[in-house]
């Protein structure tokens, strides 16, 4: 097969410096390719592909499309809020039922193509995402779903699988024209993928293979963007994507230190918040990793500071509980573990886990030793997932790293493997961030997805918090409830969680002003970071 | 009494005559040789440890039951065994359909029509500058073998032979584009313009030139090598006991015979190109194929993977078969198949 050799540590180093020395040689950058109301940034992903139901602007980023509520900008200290698009105000449940909520959207909207927006767009558009027919990859967000229904000249009823508190959160699908939807196939058949028709500020003017073009368009509701044309290229190799930055782009995302290396005269680094958390899971069925001192002793025993600086370059934050501090009131920091590796031995040491002649411990002849698995192709999944063996080896725990695909992750697999984790697809309620990580139902053998509570962790303390959070309108009263969450959670951890890495972008310094960053989902891209407020840019 | 000109045409028209029934047994070969290796791919591909269904979810697929899943793998057709998947495929293909590229989610027929033109032209324009730099630096080389020159030339050859492609082509950028700012550094054109011949010509030749260069050591080594050969062989030394001059033998009798095998070697490295050009490809961000291989490989999208597959193995024959008309051509004491 067509694989070439990956070049050595050694090699990459003195590139980095290199290139970062050529940017520096090279004096001023020039402009964008000329035009001063153009810009033009690489992306790390396939071009195209504009289709809400394959995933497409799934959190209100797209240029093309918009959403009832997208996310607001600036606001990483607390979940963000949830700002109308094409709705008018906030949902509202119908007579006090949870189960039964009501928007109003937004009059005199067009499509690109010129037809006009409705209720009906919106209603045809969730009802396709959750239709097998669609067989949508983003189906399983919108679980919450039962059936959206048109039920006014300008409103829309979504009729949910049971009640649920944060619906303003959870409507952030871009939405398709009703006619773009009339025949259900496999969403990645559908035409809308390279022929997009959204009420956007953008439209798409050119798509070649290598090249997107978004110009900004005529008959858009809202203000007209100053950045008229938005041009977006492909490079997946990010040292390709540093070189290529020099010479006529304006932006891209890069890790952290490749960032550092190139953003010097004239490009700038902008660091953009995001759940994007990593741990590992501890599972009920292992003798080992799913005993509770065990668990409680390695919460304790990882140095998730040092993992931060150290592997993350500074640019993450520690995670212990999956509440952060991105989610404001319901963040308690005093139940986050604090490193200490002396406690964590005690933990074991009173727990009958006594160091046995080769450093690790011993328990009525059971070896305190497990496999983790990680996939080797994330250098950052396989850094932490060292880091985490050789500190548990301190405290006298033996992890043995174990390389694995994709395909080895069988429910039957997991149910007894420690495993290191990622996740953060949707980050703008606590409840998705919690519920199904560490709710017992998703215990059960076949509830739910393989990586629903994928430690088999039950806490009924933990179940009754997130139960009733879950049904809770007040945000005041739902924010304590998640305190409790993380009390419960911290006196019997139920898994490993590690860091969370911040999304680092580089863009050339040409006169405009972006707007502040969004806080983001594990997924990142250009139409992220900088670019996820384009079209409300404005010149310095 | 024949005419001497007589005797040339007679000559040509026989070794055309063997070229055309070389191409045709080739050809007759190839066809049976293209079912069984698209079958393999298949095969293969199914045993690789690779999901076409994670392919598909992408990031997304963290909260589907097992049994949803299934669902998915049914409505996607991905629940199929590959003999059935290859069946599907070629009896399509046979009618000229090419199936549905998931990895792109357009028509496989459409993502040959955007990307194979612009592999074929990097790859063209990369062999011409193999070929011309192999054989300058070959001859060079192989007439004053052990001489300073080639010296020189089998030491570039050999380091350049280490040095990974993506190194290469990284440094090109670097130092052409980056520093000195000679070419552009990616795409086809400049951003944001329309594709013209001026444009794609100024994009075309740094990635054509990093792609003639990765190939060169083998082929000018090669070419020095059968020149060394030529140079020791009885005919050789004949030619130069007769007192013929230098200039003579070189071009009368040493080159004709190091053509034949540098001409099978380059056939034979012709694979190498899509190799090389699928890491100048990624570099550039040239909308070739090589990219395509990669991730159609990665998300298991059969139909694309058999019809790059099957093309690289049009390629090699008819590279090969290049390269032995070639010999014919220049060699009258070779007998192909034989």
């Amino acid at each position: 097969m067509l694989f070439h050799r990956r070049p050595s540590r050694l090699l990459v180093t003195s590139l980095v410096t290199f290139s970062a020395a050529a940017l520096v040689g090279c004096g001023a950058p020039g402009a964008s390719g000329g035009a001063p109301d153009r810009f033009v940034v690489i992306d790390a992903e396939e071009l195209g592909r504009f289709n809400p139901l394959t995933g497409h602007g799934g959190n209100g980023e797209s240029k093309i499309y918009e959403s009832l509520y997208r996310v607001a900008e600036g606001q990483d200290d607390r979940i963000p809020d949830a700002v109308p698009v094409l709705a008018e105000g906030a949902p509202e449940p119908v007579d006090g039922d949870l189960g039964h909520w009501r928007v109003k959207t937004r009059k005199g909207v067009t499509f690109s193509d010129g037809t006009p927006f409705g209720p009906e767009d919106v209603v045809a558009t969730y009802n396709a995402v959750v239709d097998p027919k669609f067989a949508s990859p983003i189906a399983a967000n919108f679980d919450f779903l039962r059936t959206a229904q048109v039920s006014g000249p300008d409103t829309v009823d979504f009729l949910l699988n049971g009640a649920y508190g944060d619906v303003p959160h959870r409507l952030f699908l871009a939405i398709a024209p009703s006619e773009s939807l009339a025949a259900p196939g496999p969403a990645d058949k559908l035409p809308l993928g390279d022929h997009p028709v959204g009420t956007g500020p953008y439209a798409l003017t050119e798509l070649r293979p290598d090249q997107v073009v978004l110009t900004a368009r005529d008959g858009y509701w809202g203000t007209k963007p100053q950045v008229k044309t938005f041009v977006v290229r492909r490079t997946d190799d990010e040292k390709a994507r540093a070189a290529q930055l020099a010479g006529s782009a304006d932006g891209t995302r890069l890790s952290p230190a490749l960032a550092r290396a190139v953003a010097k005269d004239g490009y700038r680094t902008v660091v953009s918040k995001a759940n994007d958390w990593l741990g590992v899971t501890l599972p009920s069925g292992n003798p080992v990793a799913g005993d509770a001192a065990v668990r409680l002793a390695l919460n304790l025993g990882v140095d998730r500071g040092a993992m931060v600086r150290d592997i993350l370059q500074g640019e993450g934050t520690p995670v212990s509980t999956l509440v952060t501090p991105l989610f404001g009131d319901a963040y308690d920091p005093a139940q986050d573990f604090t490193f200490d590796a002396d406690r964590a031995r005690k933990v074991l040491d009173d727990a009958g886990w006594r160091v046995g002649a080769d450093g690790v411990r011993e328990r009525d002849g059971r070896r305190a030793q497990f496999d983790v698995a990680y996939y080797p192709t994330e250098t950052l999944r396989r850094d932490l997932t060292m880091a985490t063996v050789s500190d548990a080896k301190k405290i006298g725990i033996e992890m043995k790293p174990v390389a694995v695909e994709k395909s080895t992750m069988t429910p039957q697999y997991l149910a007894s493997t420690a495993f290191l984790l990622g996740g953060g697809g949707q980050p703008y309620t606590v409840d998705t961030q919690l519920y199904p990580k560490f709710h017992s139902r998703y215990a059960a053998k076949g509830v739910g997805s393989k990586w629903d509570n994928a430690s088999d962790y039950v806490n009924p303390e933990v179940d009754k918090a997130l139960e009733a959070a879950r049904v809770e309108r007040d945000p005041a009263k739902r924010a304590k409830l998640y305190r409790d969450f993380q009390a419960a959670y911290h006196a019997a951890p139920g898994m490993l969680a590690l860091v969370a890495e911040n999304h680092v972008y580089v863009l050339r310094d040409n006169g405009w002003q972006p707007g502040a960053t969004a806080l983001e989902p594990h997924s990142h891209g250009v139409a992220w970071g900088p670019w996820y407020s384009l079209a409300r840019w404005t010149r310095k | 009494m024949v005419l001497p000109g007589a005797l040339d045409a007679e000559v040509t028209r026989s070794r055309r005559a063997r070229i055309g029934r070389l191409a045709v047994r080739r050809l007759l070969f190839g066809v049976p040789l293209v079912l069984v290796v698209s079958l393999a791919a298949f095969a293969l591909a199914a045993a690789s440890p690779f999901d076409p269904l994670e392919a598909y979810l992408g990031g997304s697929g963290d909260g589907y039951t097992e049994a949803e899943r299934e669902v998915l793998r049914h409505t996607l057709g991905l629940d199929q065994s590959w003999i059935s998947a290859w069946w599907h495929w070629i009896s399509g293909a046979v009618t000229g359909d090419f199936g549905y590229s998931r990895a792109y989610h357009e028509p496989v027929a459409q993502v040959l029509a955007e990307r194979l033109g612009w592999t074929a032209l990097l790859g063209f324009a990369g062999s011409v500058v193999a070929v011309v730099l192999a054989c300058a630096l070959g001859i060079t080389a192989g007439l004053r073998a052990g001489g300073f020159a080639d010296k020189v030339i089998s030491a570039i050859a050999v380091v350049l032979q280490a040095v990974p492609p993506f190194i290469v082509a990284l440094g090109a950028v670097l130092l052409f584009a980056v520093t000195l700012r000679l070419f552009p550094t990616s795409g086809l054109t400049d951003p944001g313009e329309p594709i013209t011949a001026a444009s794609a010509a100024r994009h075309l030749v740094l990635p054509a030139l990093v792609l003639g260069v990765s190939q060169v050591p083998w082929l000018a080594l090669g070419l020095r090598e059968a020149i060394t050969g030529a140079m020791g062989s009885d005919a050789v030394r004949g030619a130069y006991a007769r007192g013929l001059p230098p200039r003579v033998v070189h071009s009368g009798h040493v080159l004709p015979m190091a053509s034949a095998p540098f001409f099978a070697l380059i056939g034979g490295r012709l694979p190498e190109l899509l190799v090389g050009a699928t890491v100048v490809e990624t570099v550039f961000a040239w909308p070739g194929l090589g990219d395509a291989t990669v991730d159609s490989a990665r998300a298991l999208d059969f139909p694309l993977l058999a019809i790059v597959t099957v093309l690289t193995v049009g390629l090699v024959v008819a590279g090969n078969l290049a390269a032995d008309a070639a010999a014919i051509a220049v060699d009258p004491r070779i007998e192909a198949d034989g």
